[in-house]
């Protein structure tokens, strides 16, 4: 299939139908490095979906995903954190799992530093959505795909994720988001994707 | 990766005590209760011994079925495994290797203790021993196969039941035959090289039938 050089993500007549509701049909798209591409669209439009479908969490009812291998990072309303343990051996172990090396300035950085050895369990709901997003300012992954990041996050966390955003994309990585936030586009390369229109 | 597996279990056990002291103590009560209902007869109690230890051994490693992967399902645990540069099906194996070093392994320790009470023979011990280390690890290979695919059930507890008894039935009849062979001082290695043979089987065949699962339930 033919894919720009520079395309970290292509998608091709891309279809979804859950049960008998077809959420989404030929939709078009692609991700290049340095871009940051936000999907739009109302509540139950086929966000989440999409999302899943490209990161290879549900099968497509039509169409094709390309995309590189393991060089993504994905981030579902599900944060992956097993509450009994605690928050630096649950990133440890996400470190583990997606090969890279834990910096404790992250949980620092993300004021999570005083909870390092408190279980996960204590953790506000902002608390753990910040745990969840640590891997982005360590992981090497080139593509990045994020459901709803913004959600539960102060305002200061907010810009902090958008610095790792423009940051990212600097060096050449690629992001999707769902957010019906404003993005601060000033720094970033962004692109909208408005579903459920048609 | 594997062993970080581990270590997330054992970790994340000890903060949780009580899941391994759960079947633990359902295992005692219930071993406590056949002497009080069936008579304080030892010659009755010893033959009855073998089933009761396999019937007892069975329901508790049940017990923990329901939940083996319920909370990594809900909390997106496994849908990060699935997308991890690691093999998935390995690293829930060493899930379920995990489960079953901290929820059967004492099981099978103190079963000797208990088999006492029901005046088991001294010579059918290991007997008994060697049929739950061969035995309990297929069981818990079926069981996780159920819980993997009513991963997404709510109350899930019957249908687990229906869905993998059957299974167990096997398991069951040699595990409690090799006990009784012992202590009728029968030679029981033939029973004890089926269930070793079932277990062989059960280790080709079902990593990947709980991968597949677990794959297919995220997926949907």
């Amino acid at each position: 299939m033919f894919m720009k050089a520079d395309a970290l993500l292509t998608v091709n007549q891309l279809g979804c139908t859950r049960g008998e509701r077809v959420l989404f049909s030929g939709l078009n798209f692609s991700v290049q490095s340095g871009e940051l591409l936000q999907i739009l669209g109302s509540n139950g439009s086929g966000k989440t979906s999409l999302l899943r479908i490209v990161a290879g969490l549900l099968e497509s009812s039509e169409g094709s995903v390309s995309r590189r291998e393991n060089d993504l990072f994905y981030l579902g309303h599900r944060p992956a954190i097993k509450e009994t343990l605690t928050v630096s051996e649950n990133l440890s172990f996400t470190a583990a799992l997606m090969n890279f090396k834990v910096l404790t300035e992250v949980l620092d950085l993300l004021e999570l530093g005083s909870f390092k050895d408190t279980p996960a369990l204590v953790l506000s709901a902002g608390q753990k959505r910040r745990l969840a997003l640590a891997p982005l300012w360590l992981c090497t992954a080139k593509l990045w795909i994020l459901d709803e990041p913004f959600t539960a996050l102060d305002r200061a966390t907010v810009s902090l994720l958008e610095q790792v955003f423009s940051q990212h994309t600097k060096n050449g990585g690629g992001i999707i988001l769902t957010s019906h936030q404003n993005i601060d586009s000033k720094n970033l390369n962004l692109h909208t994707l408005l579903m459920g229109q048609d | 990766m594997l062993l970080a597996v581990l270590k997330r279990e054992f970790n994340s056990a000890w903060q949780q005590r009580s899941e391994i002291i759960h079947p633990l103590v359902f295992f005692v009560l219930v071993m406590l209760l056949f002497p009080l209902a069936l008579g304080s007869d030892p010659q009755l109690l010893s033959k009855l011994a073998p089933g009761i230890v396999w019937v007892d051994v069975l329901l508790a490693i049940f017990l923990g079925f329901s939940r083996l992967f319920q909370e990594d399902y809900d909390n997106g645990t496994l849908e990060q495994w699935m997308l991890s540069p690691h093999d998935f099906t390995g690293l829930v194996m060493s899930k379920v290797f995990a489960h079953w070093i901290l929820t059967v392994l004492p099981l099978i320790v103190i079963a000797p203790l208990l088999a006492m009470m029901l005046d088991l023979p001294l010579k059918a011990y290991g007997a008994m021993e060697m049929s739950l280390l061969l035995g309990t690890p297929l069981l818990v290979l079926l069981g996780s196969v159920g819980s993997a695919l009513t991963v997404s059930t709510k109350n899930s507890g019957v249908l687990l039941a229906l869905l993998i008894f059957p299974w167990f039935i096997p398991v069951l009849i040699f595990g409690s035959n090799v006990i009784s062979s012992a202590a009728d001082g029968i030679h029981y290695s033939g029973q004890l090289a089926w269930l070793a043979a079932f277990l062989v089987f059960g280790i080709m065949t079902l990593p990947w039938a709980i991968g597949i699962s677990l794959k297919m339930m995220i997926r949907q």
